[in-house]
Parts: structure tokens; sequence; C-alpha cells
């Protein structure tokens, strides 16, 4: 090979390196929107005076990514709040992820998610402060978005992404949701359902209450439960003025569709909130024995704080023999709501009289706890004089946690354990008292 | 193809390849170094003045660009000649935007630069006329269309009305809705900057003669929308109150008495009572001698005590007196008061002040500067508070960086750091990923009896929920991957029980995935 050929082959070597580097620079911008000649006054002015472009010259959604995570990362140098932090942050997530939203994804993920305000009491997103700032994006690229999400490149975060990007389509596109239904794991699909129930209700969703429930209804009970199809799919269909109907629709509900019965015993139970026990009592007569049961229940979710009433329902649904439904939240938590000490007395001497059976006793415990709390001294009198028996028992024992959690008495908690007859209960009764101890004492450090 | 051409295209090949490769793996790890979460175990030699590149430039510009000083409107405004017919012109304007449909297709700057000119011709008719300008706005049906008055408060309305002062600016600023957010800030700016109540009770009394009282009274009922994070979120008489100087108490109240609803008086009480401890302690006499009697409802009272509680400028023992008066506090000893109200006053300073707890996740600064931070802030802790304020501070500082706030923990006797470690697992780390939770068990000390061994796995339970809640699905195929131990054990019965609470069925299914029956 002779000197001419060598050069040659050198030359033409570093011709081909410079290429590579050339093209190198110019893909790693090209996730940048090609020019706006209409968008930046800047732009114009600074390709008029020939000098070199720097990112302050180009709109922020020609900035490249690498311009974004340097000013990310120059935000934990400056002296700020935390709201201003938060309020900048998400800022610059919102406009990054124009560019690059994978970048903008990992970056907000690498920040702490503790709550803007940070304090108990304050609104807690599950999303965290941040990755809400990428939902506009989510909107208007709700396909890219998507896919990029599915792919699995965020690890465990990318059920929170999902979650995400399912609230703010759904808010905007909520039929766009619905055809995504079948897809999704039962969580998914929940959070799916849940986030057109919420679009429907702030009149937000671009389908109607008819249309969803008719897409709701067409998947089969164990994907989309009778609960579900209450809660977010019946809100805006009826009026009080149509409970005739919404009986009628009970009682010609198609034979072997129980979840749409009981759907429709959840919205005429609904419209008797105002309605006494007695009145409910003669509404269910004719009913079956399932619809009633969710009448009841469904009375009972929307109760008014009226302790006659809400344990005259209960007593109903005892009469019912309906036990699998004791324990369900809508039945227990009214009878914790009562503010004055007159109702909490009314409620706890009902749950002496309530059967005694293993699914009552978590019903019997959250009746008189009000009231054991409210009375600390009055209390062991009362329990004393409790026939003997499981009642009485149970009665001690959650007097020895309210003891403990209210008073901080140690001394009446273990007294009140020690009056326990029997030797199961009271087992259990010192379990949850010295497990509660120990909470109580770690806490105060 | 002869051998000299093969052996050329592929030594021409690698040399593309090794150009091209030298420059993308600088942009990919320049790219990454912003992408990739915190180590935590390095951070603690990261140089917290290191140089971010452009960074502190870019985020200027980018600041600059978001607060619209480089808009298309502020270019206009300063080259654009004024009008001699300024109606005329402002018409002309916004009939160019094309009626209701103009944003179909546009961006969003594209939207801002058509909506220039019309920006540009109301401003220039509000300099000299802003009540005739706003006038024609509000009832203008082209302008309606387009939704312009809600288009024009920032940064119109908001710039001439800053100008012009809130007194000047109210009667125009009070009869859109749309710019009710700029009367709001603008009264507080202008309340904050001298102004004080004496302002406050002008600019209310214009609102309530106008018309659209209504439309305010319910406006202000909301937390309002700002730019400004300081009042984002917030409510507006609150912050009205905390801008209220404290001679002008008795005037304060005196107005107080004179308002009709009970959450407007409470939200302006407590809101002064949130500006300091003179304001709270104020306060405090006034309940105490039951001045409120008769004009806020009894059941609001305890409200204001929560807000006097938390303002630590009033020392600890006046608050001590108001937190035993309590229900819940039967029972509790003085210590044991005095460390909720420490370890709250820890957190709400965190939360609420400086972003201490950001800063020292990155090492900006020391945990000595924070310990300091939280001593200058927080004066009024006595010594029997101070180990109070440690544990508290360690578990909010170990969230972000649980090794470099181990240090807060070594004044402790050894017994009393293992306890602290040991309980943390589930009264902290609340707020970080299962990742970053297991990263620090690893850091507890090992359990040497059944109850520190139980209390070591107390935090897998109570964060279930909220790990569910967060990821899902993708939870639960983490606990499915941790490495074998106790701790996967504790992880997935937590799981159980807390997928129990919301799909009993699908609980079970997963019961059989994580313990599988033997054939």
């Amino acid at each position: 090979m002779n000197r001419r050929s060598i050069i040659l082959l050198v030359a033409s070597h570093l011709a081909v390196i410079v290429s590579g580097v050339v093209l190198a620079r110019q893909l790693g911008t090209s996730s940048a929107k090609p020019a706006d000649h209409r968008s930046s006054a800047r732009h114009s002015t600074s390709v008029n005076r020939g000098r070199t472009e720097t990112p302050a010259d180009r709109p922020l959604g020609q900035w490249r990514t690498r311009e974004y995570a340097a000013a990310w990362n120059a935000v934990r140098l400056g002296t700020l709040t935390t709201k201003e932090r938060i309020k900048l942050q998400r800022e610059l997530l919102a406009k990054w992820a124009e560019v690059d939203l994978q970048a903008a994804i990992k970056a907000a993920l690498g920040e702490s998610w503790i709550p803007e305000a940070g304090y108990p009491g304050s609104y807690v997103d599950p999303a965290g402060p941040l990755l809400g700032a990428l939902s506009g994006y989510f909107v208007g690229n709700p396909d890219a978005s998507w896919e990029l999400i599915h792919a699995g490149e965020f690890g465990m975060a990318n059920g929170v992404l999902r979650q995400l990007w399912m609230r703010a389509v759904g808010e905007k596109d909520s039929r766009r949701l619905t055809g995504m239904i079948s897809g999704l794991s039962w969580r998914d699909r929940d959070q799916a359902i849940r986030s057109c129930g919420v679009a429907l209700m702030n009149q937000r969703a671009n389908i109607t209450y008819p249309e969803f429930l008719r897409i709701l209804t067409a998947f089969p009970e164990e994907m989309v439960s009778a609960e579900q199809i209450f809660r977010y799919g019946t809100s805006g269909i009826v009026s009080p003025a149509s409970r005739e109907k919404e009986k009628d629709a009970i009682l010609k509900a198609p034979a072997g569709d129980e979840r749409m019965l009981r759907v429709n015993a959840m919205i005429y139970g609904r419209q008797l909130f105002k309605q006494s026990a007695d009145e409910i009592s003669r509404e269910i007569m004719d009913l079956p024995r399932t619809a009633s049961e969710e009448v009841l229940c469904s009375a009972l979710r929307f109760s008014k704080i009226d302790p006659v009433r809400t344990t005259g329902i209960i007593d109903l649904l005892i009469g019912l023999e309906a036990w699998n439904k004791m324990a369900q939240p809508e039945v227990v938590a009214p009878l914790q709501r009562f503010s004055t000490s007159e109702d909490m007395a009314k409620v706890a001497a009902w749950a002496t009289g309530l059967p005694v059976r293993e699914e009552t006793e978590d019903l019997f415990d959250r009746s008189i706890e009000p009231y054991l709390k409210n009375n600390p001294d009055t209390a062991p009198d009362w329990i004393s004089q409790i026939p003997p028996g499981v009642w009485r028992d149970r009665a001690y024992a959650q007097f020895s946690l309210t003891a403990l959690s209210g008073q901080n008495d140690a001394e009446k908690s273990q007294w009140a354990v020690e009056q326990i007859s029997d030797p199961r209960v009271k087992d259990e009764a010192e379990t949850r008292r010295s497990q509660l101890a120990k909470g109580i004492g770690s806490k105060q450090n | 193809m002869t051998r000299t051409t093969q052996i050329l295209l592929v030594t021409h090949l690698f040399a593309l390849t090794l150009g091209y490769g030298v420059v993308r793996r600088a942009v990919t790890y320049a790219d990454a170094k912003g992408d990739r979460p915190p180590e935590f175990t390095k951070l603690a030699v990261r140089d917290p003045q290191a140089p971010t590149g452009d960074g502190d430039e870019l985020l200027a510009d980018f600041l600059e660009e978001r607060a619209g000083k480089h808009s298309k409107f502020q270019e206009l405004k300063a080259t654009m000649p004024v009008a001699k017919d300024l109606r005329g012109a402002t018409v002309s304007a916004v009939q160019g935007l094309g009626g209701g449909n103009w944003r179909a297709g546009l961006t969003e700057d594209e939207q801002e630069a058509r909506l220039a000119e019309v920006k540009v011709r109301v401003w220039q008719w509000m300099k000299a006329n802003p009540v005739e300008a706003v006038g024609f706005v509000l009832n203008d049906e082209a302008c309606e269309a387009v939704g312009l008055p809600a288009l024009l408060d920032q940064p119109v309305f908001k710039e001439i009305a800053a100008e012009n002062g809130v007194l000047r600016s109210v009667g125009w600023l009070v009869k859109s809705e749309a710019s009710f957010a700029t009367l709001c800030e603008l009264t507080l700016n202008e309340m904050r900057a001298g102004g004080g109540f004496a302002l406050f009770e002008k600019v209310d009394g214009a609102i309530f003669r106008s018309p659209n009282r209504s439309e305010f009274r319910a406006f202000r009922a909301q937390p309002l929308v700002s730019d400004n994070p300081a009042y984002d979120g917030e409510h507006y008489l609150r912050l009205a109150g905390t801008a209220v100087r404290f001679e002008e108490n008795e005037r304060l109240l005196e107005r107080v008495k004179r308002m009709r609803a009970d959450g407007d008086k409470v939200d302006l009480l407590a809101g002064f009572a949130a500006s300091g401890g003179p304001a709270a302690e104020w306060l405090r006499g006034v309940l105490k001698r039951r001045e409120l009697k008769g004009i806020v409802a009894e059941d609001l009272l305890p409200e204001l005590d929560r807000v006097i509680l938390e303002v630590a400028e009033l020392g600890i023992e006046p608050r001590l007196e108001i937190l035993r008066a309590d229900p819940g506090s039967e029972g509790k000893s003085k210590q044991e008061l005095m460390n909720e109200l420490v370890v709250a006053d820890v957190r709400r300073l965190l939360a609420t002040g400086r972003d201490w707890r950001h800063e020292f996740r990155y090492g900006t600064v020391s945990l000595d500067e924070v310990l300091a931070a939280v001593q200058t802030g927080l004066p009024n802790i006595p010594e029997t508070g101070q180990e109070a304020m440690r544990v508290a501070l360690y578990r909010e500082l170990a969230e972000e960086n649980p090794k470099n706030a181990l240090p807060l923990l070594d004044v402790f006797p050894p017994e009393k750091r293992r306890q602290v470690l040991l309980d943390s697992t589930w009264l902290s780390h609340v707020n970080v990923s299962p990742d970053e939770f297991l990263r620090f068990l690893a850091d507890v000390p090992d359990a040497q009896t059944p109850e520190e061994q139980e209390s070591k796995l107390k935090g897998w339970n109570s964060k279930a929920r909220g790990y569910l809640w967060r990821y899902g699905d993708d939870y639960v195929e983490w606990v499915k991957q941790m490495p074998p131990g106790i701790h996967k054990e504790a992880a997935m019965n937590s799981v159980l029980w807390a997928t129990s609470e919301q799909n009993p069925a699908q609980a079970r299914l997963l019961s059989e995935q994580f313990y599988p029956q033997n054939p």
C-alpha cells in the first residue's frame, strides 16, 4: 500500500467517525419537536443576531431532555418552601413530558412522595404530589402514554401510573376507558370503573349513566359486582320520584339475574333514607329475601343519625337472619356516629339484647364502644348489670381497651380483663390489651 | 465484492459506530444523571455546591418563560402603537379570533400567540379606562363566545389592578367571577405590604355593595387557586386573618362580631391566631374569657383551640393547658402531652416552611444545618422535650435519607437508640417505596426478643393498605419476588388481609398463590 492510499484510508475513517459523532448529536435531540416559527419571538430575534442558539432561545417545547434534567437537578440547590418546590417541579414535569415522557416520569419517581402539606389531616394523593402534573399529557396523548406505561418500564411504579392515567383519561374520555375494562386486572378494573363513575358524578364524562350501566351489566358478576354497578353506575339515574318504579323493577326482575335484583334493591333502599324502621318493614314485606336484605343495608348506608331508626333497621335484618350482613361496614359504621351521651347509651343498651352469635360479636363491640369511651367512670357499673355471659365478658374486654386508649389507665384496663369469666374471651382480651399497651408506649416516643 | 472491499466496509462501519457510540454514551449518561432515582449510599459524599452544568440558568430561563416574561403579549405590548379608537381596535381584534371555536387545532403556544393582540388591545383600553373596557369585555357577545373574561384575568386584569391598586380596581374586579382570585390575591398582597386590616375592610365593603356579593361569598368559601404557592389551596379569609397586624386585633374582633357566617368568623380569627405568638395568646385570652359566646357557635370553638395549639411560638405551657382540657388527653402524663406537641411542631415546621426535607435528601444541607434550623425555629422546646424533638426529626429525615439521618440518634443510650429504630419501622417510612423501606430494614438491628421481632415486622402491616393503594397489583408482584424470609412472610400476610378488606374472593386466590397446597 502506497503512502497516498494510507492517507486516504486514514482520512476516510476519520470522516466516518466525524459522521458518527454528528449523527449521534442529531439523534440526541430528535425527541424535540420541529421548530414552531410562530411561537417564539425570542427565537427569531436571536437567529437574526446570528449568535449560537441556546436553550433559552427555544420555546420550552423544544428543549432537549438533558436540558430539562439539568434544570430539574438545579431545583434541589434552591432555597424554596415545600409548596414552591412542588409547584416548580410540577411545571417542569408538565413541559418535560411533552419532550420526553419517560424521563419526566423517572425524574418524578426519584423524589419523595410525601404529601404536599405533609402532616396528618392533609389530603393524600396515592400518586404523591408530583405525578399528577403528567395528567394533561396523558389526556392529550392517551395511546402513546398508555403504551409506555404498559411496557412496564417503571417497575412497581407502573401501578400508580396506570391509576393516574385512568383517573386523568377517565375524566376526559370515559368512553375510551370503558372500552378497556375487559382487559384489566380486578384492581385496575375497579379503578377504571371508579374513574368513570367520578367523571359521571362531576358531569365531565362523555358517556351517560344509562350507557355506562349497559356497559357494566354486560360483564359477568365475577368481573363487575352489584356493589360496583350500584355505586358508580346508578347515581344519576334515579330520582326520589321514581321510588315505585324501582320497587316494580325488583319485583319484575328476570329470574336468575340476582345481581340486578340486588342493584335495584340498593337503589330502592337508598330512596328510603327518610323512612322509619316500621315504614321500611312494610315496604319490604312483598320483596324476595335477598332484595329485602339489600334494601335494608342500603337504607342504613344513607341513614340519618337516629339511634331508633338505625337499631330498628338492624333488628329487621336480624329478623331476616341476615347474619352475613352483620359485620358489613354499612351496618356497623352508623352505630359509631352518635355524638350525644343519650344516643350512645340507647345504642349500648340495645346491643345487650342482640342474639349471641359469632356474627354479631363485632356489632356488639362497636355498639358499646362509644358509650364506654364517653362514660369511663360509670361504665364498670353499667357492665356489671349485664346478665352474666358472653356480652358481659365482651363488654369488660372492650372496656379494657377503651380504658387504655381513651384514658391511658393501665390499672383499670387490667382490672377489666380480670372480670372476664370465659377463658377464651379473657385470653383474647389480654392479647389485645397488651398489644395496645405496646403501641401506646411506643407512640409516646 | 473483493476481500479488500469487505475489510474496508467493516472498518468504516466500525469507525462510524465508534463515533456514534462515544457521543451517545456521553449523552445517555448526562440524561441518566437527571433521571436516576437517588442512591442514598452516595449522598454522603455528594458535594452540594457541585455545579449542575447550566442547570441554574436553564431553570431561570424556564421560570421566565412560564411567567410569560417573553410572551407574545409582552412583546406586542412593548411594540404595538396605541390605537386612537380603543374600542374599535378591541372589537376588531376579538373578531379576528374567529368566534367560539377559535382554539380548534391550535397548540397552547399558538393559542397564546393568537390571543396576544386581543390582550394588548384590552390592556391599552384598560390603561385609559378600565371600567369601560371591562364593561365591554363582560357584556359583549363576541367576547363571551370566545371565553374572553377568563382568558384576560392573567396577565391583563392582574397587571392593571396591581398598577392602579386594589381599592381603585375593586369596582371592576368584582364584576366577574373570572377575576375574583386576582381580587383576593391583590388584597392580600396589599394588606401584607402595609394596608393591614383597614384595607381589607374597605375592599370587603366595596364587594358587599356590589350585585355579585353572593357569588363572591360562595367563592371565598372555597380554597384559592393561585399562582402564588403561599396562597394556593388556602382560604381567602384565613390568609386575610394572617395578614392582619397584631395591633389591629380589637378592630378584627369588632368586625367578627358583625359578620354573619360562623365559618367566616372562624376563618378570620384562626388566620389571625396563626400569624404568631402574640395573636395566638390574645385569642386564647378571648376564648378563656368566653368573649365569643353568642358570637361563634360553640361547636366551632374547638377549631380555634386547634389553631392555637399549632402556634409553637406560644410556648409549651400555654398549649399544654389547652391540650389537657381536650377529652382525648385524659389519663396522659404531662410528658406524653408535651411529646405530642413537640412531634407535631417538628412535622409542621418541616412541612410548611423551607423545604428542609428535600434539601437534606440531596445533601444540599447537612444534618447539623437542619437540626440547627429546627432548634432556631422551635426555641421554646424545653430540655424535657429535646428527646421527642430528635426522634421526630429523625423519623422525618429518615424518609428522605436514612443513613444520613442516623447520627441524630447518637446522643441516645444504646437501648433507646435501638428502640427508636425498631419502632421507626412502623412509625416512620410511610412515604417511601417498598424498595427503600426494605433497604432501611436492613439497617435496623436484629430483634432479640419476640416483642422486638413483632415490632420490627409491624411496618409491613401498617403500610400494606398504602402500598396497595399506590402500586396495586405491582406491589403484590413485588412481594412475590422478595427474598425468602420473615419479611416476605410478613409482607405476604399483610397483603392478604389488606386485600381481603377489598375483595375476599381475590384474597383467597392470592392466598393460594402465596401458599400453594401440596398435591
